[in-house]
């Protein structure tokens, strides 16, 4: 159901259906290189390292933990956040569709541990969704390439990645996601089959295979001191007033100017059409 | 409704922009990584416009293996382009808002790749015409704000020299000249790189190229070839890791019209300040009316 206009977002704005609460302590980074939040308590509850391939839902450990609000149509309609140091970078709401882990960062060639990924039961076409190697203990400092073979938005098999960067400095810690790039012709994911590390990169470690759609992207740009942030959906998002769909399994994706993310707290508003 | 219908109000907005009124917001995710076909891209020179068209990511780079050759008019469908949905003819797209974060510091570009073609030659001196003239417009058609770029898919040579294009103008009168410009040696010859050619005095855009001309031999022959390109967005990344949002509402006085035929060739090029190859993270977002 649409938001018939600006008096009616004002008051879903004042009247919200939801305030999700969260703190997340902080996570160790590179500076500009992507991060997943999954791993960050305290709350809610840190989210464990999958291993089985999995859907995880808004009930999984890990998740924002939003409640559904079956029959009608849920939206992120304002983020507060405060975060506790001077980081600054750019923070992305995201639904983690898909997931599962036990992969090796020391095999080389076509790992099918835990594989493939469990069929999407959001976002089921695939399009826009991202293909991410999330590491959840750290790889090696060797670095080399990595490529997946995955099904496309069109239902495709056998579709393969591109040959990107993995292991060593900025790709190998813990927290760490590396969204793969498509093969000529792609625009997203339905799932993976097997993923490839072309050489070891030293360390087994341990990484697994994400599949994400993010919903909205808010940059916080002040990067001279903690920083507060206040913003909604017609201004802050960008006239986007993202859909949670029922069982959206809320995480963050993180990037940031500095090495560490700072500890974030905040509140995500969600409104009920 | 006629299609181009004003949005009227951020009432109108609102209502189209969560679904109502035949809106049809749409994400599109997006990432860039610096590799082209899973090899290292071309050198960066700091201040060197580079193409992203080419470079791996999601949606897909093109096919670095099959760079244009005749002459085409892109579209969303193009391979390399951000391939959002061609909207419903009674409607227009357009662009609510554009983000990104960056790896190294520059300024991203977002731009409607008109028509390209290549298969020109580094060492050919004299007007060339192998795959031109390029296409009519079939967006932009009036030519205004149109740029003329020249595209390197393959290196060229180490020596420097100028280079011009005839061209047909907004009027349109056919046979200006570009003024020349360095053509060939380091920040004029790697891969990816993007050479904005000037107008002749008194224009100010491009519908058609008829030929390019080398002055003289770069020393290697390379690729490259002709885009007509018409600028969206430019939006400054300063600081490595830090977002930045464009918006249409806070920026352009509203959301931003992709033209009247809903199927812009959505792609983007990188003013860099460093060597470092660009990796870059967005997202974004349209409504239809």
């Amino acid at each position: 159901m649409a938001i018939a206009n600006l008096a009616a977002y004002q008051d879903r704005l004042q009247g919200l259906y939801q305030k999700v609460r969260f703190t997340k302590a902080a996570v160790t980074t590179v500076a500009a290189r992507s991060y997943s939040s999954w791993l960050s308590g305290t709350f809610p509850a840190a989210g464990v390292a999958p291993t089985t391939a999995a859907v995880p839902t808004n009930a999984t450990a890990g998740s924002l933990g939003q409640i559904d609000c079956a029959g009608s149509t849920q939206r992120l309609l304002r983020l507060i956040l405060q975060t506790a140091g001077a980081t600054g970078g750019m923070i992305t709401i995201a639904d983690r569709l898909s997931h599962q882990g036990g992969l090796s960062g020391i095999v080389a060639g076509a790992q099918t541990t835990n594989l493939p990924t469990a069929a999407l039961t959001r976002q089921t076409t695939g399009d826009d969704v991202l293909l991410g190697i999330e590491v959840y203990t750290a790889v090696g400092a060797t670095g080399t390439t990595i490529s997946a073979s995955y099904t496309n938005q069109a239902g495709t098999a056998t579709r393969t990645t591109p040959l990107t960067t993995f292991g060593g400095t900025g790709f190998n810690a813990i927290s760490r996601i590396i969204f793969l790039p498509l093969q000529v012709s792609d625009s997203g994911v339905r799932a993976v089959a097997s993923v490839s590390v072309t050489a070891t990169t030293g360390t087994a470690g341990a990484f697994g295979v994400t599949l994400a759609y993010p919903l909205v992207s808010i940059p916080v740009e002040d990067v001279t001191m903690p920083m507060g942030l206040d913003e909604e959906g017609l201004f802050g998002f960008g006239t986007w007033f993202p859909q949670i769909v029922d069982g959206a399994c809320l995480f963050f994706i993180l990037h940031t100017v500095g090495t560490t993310t700072g500890i974030i707290q905040g509140q995500a508003h969600l409104s009920e059409d | 409704m006629a299609a181009g219908d004003p949005i009227t109000d951020l009432s109108d907005l609102i209502f189209l922009a969560t679904g109502g009124g035949g809106g049809s917001p749409e994400l599109v995710n997006w990432h860039k990584h610096p590799f082209v076909g899973g090899a290292a891209p071309g050198t960066l020179v700091a201040g060197r416009l580079t193409s992203l068209w080419m470079y791996d990511g999601a949606p897909s780079g093109a096919s670095n293996a099959a760079p244009p050759t005749t002459s085409a008019v892109t579209t969303n469908a193009t391979d390399g382009a951000f391939k959002q949905a061609t909207s419903a003819a009674s409607t227009k797209k357009r662009l609510l808002s554009f983000s990104a974060v960056g790896l190294v510091a520059g300024s991203l570009i977002l731009y409607d790749r008109l028509v390209h073609q290549g298969g020109l030659s580094g060492v050919t001196t004299g007007a060339q015409t192998t795959n031109l003239p390029t296409s009519a417009l079939t967006r932009q058609t009036t030519g205004v704000g149109v740029e003329l770029w020249l595209e390197i898919y393959t290196l060229i040579g180490v020596t420097g020299t100028t280079v011009t294009a005839s061209y047909t103008n907004t009027v349109p009168t056919s046979g200006r000249t570009t003024k020349a410009t360095s053509w060939g040696n380091t920040g004029f010859r790697e891969a990816q790189r993007v050479i904005p050619l000037p107008l002749a005095i008194g224009d100010n855009g491009v519908t058609a190229v008829a030929s390019v001309t080398n002055a003289a031999t770069t020393g290697t022959a390379g690729a490259f070839g002709v885009t007509l390109a018409y600028p969206l967005v430019v939006l400054p990344l300063p600081v490595p890791g830090a977002g930045r949002l464009w918006s249409g509402i806070m920026t352009a006085g509203g959301p931003l019209s992709l033209g009247a035929t809903s199927d812009a060739c959505l792609a983007m090029a990188w003013f860099p300040n460093t060597a470092t190859a660009p990796q870059l993270f967005g997202q974004a977002f349209f409504v239809e009316k």
